[in-house]
């Protein structure tokens, strides 16, 4: 199908070599970039579409908005589901699309999972995630949680009905441990282990989906490679997140192009915040938490 | 030198997993003398107990009283259907024969205590048949000794079984009535995946729980004490019209603070190229660990391959040496065994709160 016409991009990203990446593969635009909002204001650069994270002030975000600018937030530490909603109004009254994203569903394996989820491998059951990170801030640990639960939201395709959590107390051990286990309509269930207290270096994902006809494992564990230097091999792992931003931005990019209403990535994160809220009430209480469905 | 003496063993009915004594056999501190099962089981169960005892040279007596006494029994090896497990291993336990039973313990809670009541009473040494010794679990048991990740604080197990057990769900047409669980099992065998057989539909945390929680005890000595689960008849016919789990997730709470959880299924042959993904994953205070539990291994790829058949292999199995070896050594020393009735208990009564909390959909206290 052949895509209207080109969309001129603001990038704002602190880091140039991320920026100029991200950049090198997109099609259907001109690409600017900035390092930050202030850069962006100052330059006054017209442009149809601003790619951001979202940690930034929601004043920033209202204030594109309000100029009329189509905006993708890169799913971050979005502060709470009101700010999101005031940024949707905002969006709204303004005529323009605010989508939020979450870049771990554009990880080639994600997708390639994703693609197969309802079709070769039939409905999800049994969703795994383990993400063990070393030292990071409170505010990154939120960031991490509700980005692997909407993940497994993603993959399941639909809404919990139930959340049950735990955290472990380990007394003057630093950082944090979280366990999650949620029941799905229908009998599917996840399970999610989120730790940020491993020692200073690379971190480990996994992920698996047991469905009706099959499954998938996406395990940091398979794509290591062996170093021998003496003593012990040490594993290092071939990477996969090249693309993942780009995949990202070009997706918002087409559907803006092709006039495609982006409104539904607002309530799917706004569904794992939800989800997030109900872990904390999980592990306040020490018992699981029904919750409704959107 | 003294030379270590050698058990006989009479096997109480190998209808269910005779893997039990064959492995049992594998080492030279056990004989094999004879097969025995109570005289009024069905003709299915005394044609394979008979063809078990003509494969090993061995008779088969129709008699269980009879072979403890008559044959200079020391051990005992209980393999029939589930139900039965208890009655047997108390039988052999009040002639004073050591036991080694299949797993699962029971199928009852009043026949689980029973059982510890009558080992503990006799005196006996008692194995419930495990996994713990195969060698990435054992490697897994060394890193944490050796301090290398600490103090372990949450420890998880996937135990899936890429195995079909008959229809999938949904497949019945109507009309047609539900899948008699027994005669399902029965003919399951003939691909060993006839773990729950017997008259009582069984569950795969009832059926194969044991392996993954053994695994969590075996590793970090801690007791499970309180559990939330989920489960669901996800994937076959048979679970779905017997209403038992095919599929199930557990959270666990346990003794110093630990946290885990299990995840475990009867997932279907496709899910997986070697017979299902098994894992360990394990965190502690300085490090963690990720433990594929079916290495080392071997891949093995031929034009015409049967689907059934696993691409990788495992090598260096020596798991059923390790627990006769154990047994031996706890029968000599007079010493526990690796999963003995009690830790065999504590892990039913794990599955029965685990199964209660899928029921109720809250967290359920373990009570042993």
């Amino acid at each position: 199908m052949e895509l209207p016409r080109c969309l001129r991009l603001a990038l704002i990203h602190p880091v140039a070599a991320e920026r100029t990446a991200w950049a090198s593969r997109l099609h259907r635009t001109t690409v600017v970039e900035f390092e930050n909002v202030q850069d962006f204001e100052s330059r006054a650069s017209k442009c149809d579409l601003v790619v951001l994270s979202s940690s930034h002030h929601p004043k920033n975000l209202l204030d594109l908005l309000a100029a009329r600018l189509h905006v993708l937030l890169i799913a971050g530490q979005v502060p709470d589901e009101v700010i999101l909603e005031s940024l949707y109004s905002a969006a709204g009254v303004a005529g323009v699309q605010l989508t939020v994203m979450n870049p771990d569903r554009y990880l080639p394996s994600r997708q390639q999972i994703r693609r197969q989820v309802g079709n070769t491998l039939g409905e999800p059951g049994l969703i795994r995630s383990h993400r063990w990170l070393p030292s990071t801030n409170e505010g990154e640990f939120s960031e991490w949680l509700v980005r692997d639960l909407d993940s497994i939201l993603w993959l399941a395709g639909r809404y919990p009905d139930r959340v049950f959590a735990l955290e472990s107390k380990q007394d003057g051990s630093p950082g944090r441990y979280l366990q999650v286990h949620l029941g799905f309509p229908g009998g599917g269930m996840a399970l999610l282990d989120l730790t940020n207290r491993l020692p200073a270096g690379d971190g480990y994902a996994s992920l698996s989906v047991i469905a009706s006809s099959g499954a998938a494992y996406a395990d940091d564990h398979h794509n290591m490679q062996l170093l021998y230097r003496g003593d012990r091999p040490q594993a290092l792992q071939t990477d996969e997140r090249a693309r993942q931003h780009a995949a990202m931005i070009q997706e918002t990019i087409d559907a803006i192009l092709l006039n495609r209403d982006c409104s539904a990535t607002l309530a799917e994160w706004r569904n794992a915040w939800v989800v997030a809220n109900a872990v904390g009430h999980s592990i306040a209480s020490g018992q699981a938490v029904t919750i409704g469905g959107e | 030198m003294t030379k270590s003496p050698r058990f006989r063993c009479a096997v109480l009915s190998a209808v269910k997993h005779d893997y039990v004594a064959r492995g049992v056999a594998s080492h030279p501190r056990f004989e094999l003398v004879v097969v025995a099962d109570d005289p009024d089981v069905p003709k299915w169960a005394h044609e394979r107990n008979q063809q078990f005892a003509d494969a090993n040279g061995i008779p088969y007596l129709r008699d269980v009283q009879r072979a403890l006494t008559d044959f200079d029994i020391q051990v005992a090896i209980v393999s029939p259907e589930a139900e039965r497990h208890c009655d047997l291993s108390i039988r052999a336990a009040q002639a004073g024969k050591h036991v080694i039973q299949d797993k699962p313990l029971a199928t009852t809670r009043e026949d689980a205590n029973r059982l510890v009541d009558a080992v503990e009473r006799a005196g006996v040494r008692f194995l419930m048949w495990n996994r713990n010794f195969l060698p990435a679990v054992l490697h897994a048991r060394e890193q944490i000794e050796s301090g290398v990740i600490g103090k372990p604080y949450a420890i998880h197990a996937d135990f899936y079984f890429a195995k079909d057990a008959g229809p999938t769900k949904g497949s019945r047409l109507p009309g047609y009535p539900p899948i008699d669980w027994q005669a399902h099992q029965i003919a399951a065998h003939v691909d060993g995946a006839d773990g729950g057989l017997g008259r009582e539909p069984m569950g795969e945390l009832a059926v194969e729980g044991i392996y993954p929680l053994g695994y969590i005890r075996f590793l970090t000595g801690a007791s499970v004490q309180r559990v939330f689960a989920g489960s669901t008849a996800f994937f076959h016919q048979a679970h779905a019209d017997n209403n038992v789990e095919d599929l199930a997730s557990v959270s666990l709470e346990m003794e110093g603070g630990i946290l885990g959880s299990i995840a475990i299924g009867r997932i279907g042959l496709a899910s997986h190229p070697s017979g299902g993904e098994i894992k360990l994953h394990i965190l502690g205070t300085e490090g963690a660990l990720v433990i594929n539990e079916g290495r080392p291994e071997v891949g093995i790829y031929y034009k015409n391959q049967p689907a059934k058949e696993a691409r990788q292999r495992r090598v260096a199995n020596d798991n059923d040496f390790l627990l006769a070896e154990n047994f031996a050594r706890a029968i000599d020393r007079n010493c526990e065994t690796v999963l003995d009735a009690k830790a065999a208990r504590a892990i039913f009564a794990t599955v029965e709160a685990a199964l209660q909390s899928s029921r109720t959909g809250q967290p359920v206290d373990v009570r042993v």
